[in-house]
């Protein structure tokens, strides 16, 4: 089933890092940090920080 | 002013001379299945005085549980010639141009010139890419949708004003999930199509748009407004907003 995902950081780390390790491709789901779309995988992310993925969808 | 107005008149939001422009507009509607049909007879229905309709299929009987302007006598018609005459009998003083053509590079500018605003009611990123570079390029405001399952997405794109798709979409999976892989929801189509057009009417009345990408998940009743920062070195947008800035 489509739906977003939501993770939340165990650890500082790279979004790059924490997106590898919960299986989310940002080729697939736009990311989400603090209600904004984040391009930028080096970005670091704090412990606790909520990330969320939504699905890139084409169809109309 | 005609009768068929009077309602739509009364709501403060549009008014006698809101309806006096959006009989003056002229709008390309960028693909005729399930968000296009919703579009163009919203758009027909509320006086927008010219349209142009763009798409290349036929009418499937397999597109009839969502593409609202569509019938079981309509198919092996091409989309855009069956919605035209469906149109024309919604409302006859509107004009209508259908266009059996795929949205290229190659067409692209001849159709949404002179438009005041267009509609994406296509079903690939590609096509999305070429209006974007188009519109920005010609700052001809237009509105971006799409949906999949029960997921839906709406973003107005304002050249000089708003981040673009190139700012939104930088990248996008090559095989996504489309409504012949995992369906589409016919209320999700309706819904989202919905907003796409009250978007693109805000913007012909020159009233407040959503900034943002709106996000509906039409199952579970969410909506979302989620933010989008300009790229400053977007490939496509950032020129206009240099110029602008001068």
């Amino acid at each position: 089933m489509l739906k977003k995902k939501v993770i939340v950081a165990r650890k500082d780390a790279t979004l790059k890092t924490l997106l590898k390790q919960n299986g989310i491709s940002p080729l697939e789901y736009f990311i989400i940090v603090k209600k904004t779309i984040v391009h930028s995988l080096d970005k670091k992310i704090k412990t606790g920080t909520r990330i969320e993925a939504y699905p890139k969808i084409a169809g109309g | 002013m005609t009768e068929r107005y009077k309602v739509q008149e009364l709501l403060k939001q549009i008014g006698k001379q809101g309806q006096k422009a959006l009989l003056r507009s002229k709008i390309a509607i960028i693909g005729c299945g399930g968000l296009g049909s919703v579009l163009a007879n919203n758009a027909v229905r509320c006086g927008i005085g010219s349209i142009i309709l763009v798409d290349s299929d036929r009418v499937e009987l397999t597109n009839l549980h969502r593409q609202i302007l569509y019938t079981e006598e309509d198919i092996g018609l091409y989309k855009a010639l069956a919605a035209k005459r469906n149109l024309e009998r919604i409302n006859s003083d509107v004009k209508i141009d259908a266009l059996i053509a795929r949205f290229d590079y190659k067409n692209a500018e001849k159709i949404i010139k002179n438009c005041n605003l267009v509609f994406d009611g296509t079903d690939n990123f590609e096509t999305r890419y070429i209006i974007n570079e188009f519109c920005v390029k010609n700052r001809i405001p237009w509105v971006f949708a799409s949906v999949t399952a029960t997921l839906g997405y709406v973003m107005s794109i304002i050249p000089g004003k708003t981040p673009c798709y190139k700012c939104l979409m930088k990248s996008f999976p090559l095989a996504p999930p489309t409504s012949r892989t995992v369906g589409v929801l016919n209320a999700a189509v309706n819904i989202t199509a919905s907003f796409q057009f009250l978007e693109g009417l805000k913007i012909l009345l020159k009233k407040s748009y959503s900034k943002g990408l709106l996000y509906i998940d039409a199952w579970n009743e969410t909506i979302e407004k989620l933010q989008i920062k300009r790229d400053p070195n977007c490939q496509v947008c950032s020129k206009i907003f240099k110029k602008a800035q001068r």
